[in-house]
């Protein structure tokens, strides 16, 4: 308990952050195919073993901020999987529409991408959260046990 | 404006859909594209807007045109609605430049208020082509495509929204690919072969 307390300003702070660079990267990805293609490996990796972000710990557990950068790195990489695979989802046949009728591309965010997202992050937020949170408490152990 | 098909010919799996097709699709007529099952009309369709290239031919505009690609009001053969959104929702999401008001009052001339009001899913076959046809005849367009624009549809609905499309049409070309032309008299008819 005393380790969650310690930690949780980090793990709060990782969370929010990692989860608002994750599904940003995710969008410039899925928009920017190369970009996509240069973080498919990230994706792979991190998408399905947040927790191999536990590796930073050993070698970096001077830092104060530790706690904090692995839990965004582990939120980050599972929520770009996570909504790259959402908008690698989509109905292509309403993208073909959206390209015929020219549909302006803040609508077709609006309309078509976002509910989408929407579907799939109410289905993994909560998986990204307990995830965080034992990563989190992992890393403090980590980092308590060199003290 | 003139769009130019050129001796197209399209094949999938080895199997030739269309076979050195020509047509002019000019300004102020109408084309209506009819044959079985199989015999290329949606192909063709496809490939007049670009979204597959021919084997062998080409498609292109002659004339004087503002834009490098065909600026269509399309009706596809599947519905491509969003589902949760309503009628007017899925007319004015395709572009800036039509607004709700407009589209509610064209959308009214085909459907009940209550229809217009409700998320497309809870339509019938029919009611939602016509939201499809109303999305393709309200934004701003040079030629109206329309790929079985009627079906689902009952006798009555079908003279209504026939009545529609040749309303909306102006002065551009209007092309519908059908199995059942009765009504469509109006167009020239090219029917399609099935190869084989």
């Amino acid at each position: 308990m005393g380790i969650l307390q310690s930690n949780i300003s980090g793990i709060i702070t990782g969370f929010i952050l990692g989860g608002l660079i994750g599904c940003a990267i995710a969008g410039l990805g899925f928009g920017e195919k190369l970009l996509g293609m240069i973080l498919k490996p990230l994706q792979l990796i991190l998408g399905k073993l947040p927790e191999i972000t536990l590796i930073l710990p050993l070698f970096f557990h001077d830092n104060p901020g530790i706690t904090f950068i692995v839990c965004l790195v582990a939120t980050a990489g599972f929520f770009y999987g996570s909504v790259y695979k959402a908008l690698e989802g989509t109905d292509s046949k309403l993208l073909e529409m959206a390209h015929i009728f020219r549909m302006p591309v803040d609508r077709q965010v609006q309309y078509i991408f976002l509910p989408q997202v929407l579907a799939e992050l109410k289905h993994s937020a909560l998986i990204g959260v307990v995830r965080c949170l034992v990563i989190g408490v992992a890393s403090g152990v980590i980092c308590s046990l060199f003290k | 404006m003139i769009i130019e098909v050129k001796e197209v010919s399209k094949s999938y799996d080895g199997k030739k859909v269309l076979d050195n097709f020509s047509l002019h699709i000019e300004s102020e007529h109408s084309y209506i594209i009819t044959g079985d099952s199989g015999a290329g009309k949606t192909t063709l369709l496809r490939l007049i807007l670009g979204l597959e290239k021919p084997d062998e031919g080409k498609v292109g505009l002659l004339g004087d045109y503002k834009y490098p690609y065909i600026v269509s009001g399309t009706v596809f053969q599947e519905d491509r609605l969003v589902e949760s959104l309503d009628a007017v929702t899925n007319c004015t999401m395709v572009s800036k430049k039509i607004f709700r008001e407009t589209v509610t009052e064209e959308l009214l001339k085909l459907l009940s208020e209550e229809d217009i009001r409700k998320p497309v899913r809870d339509l019938d076959e029919g009611k939602r082509r016509l939201v499809c046809i109303a999305r393709a005849c309200c934004i701003p367009n040079d030629v109206l495509i329309m790929d079985e624009p009627f079906k689902g549809m009952d006798e009555q609905t079908r003279q209504k929204a026939i009545s529609f499309v040749r309303d909306k049409q102006g002065s551009g070309p209007l092309v519908i690919a059908t199995g059942y032309t009765e009504g469509l008299e109006f167009g020239r008819i090219i029917e399609l072969k099935t190869e084989g």
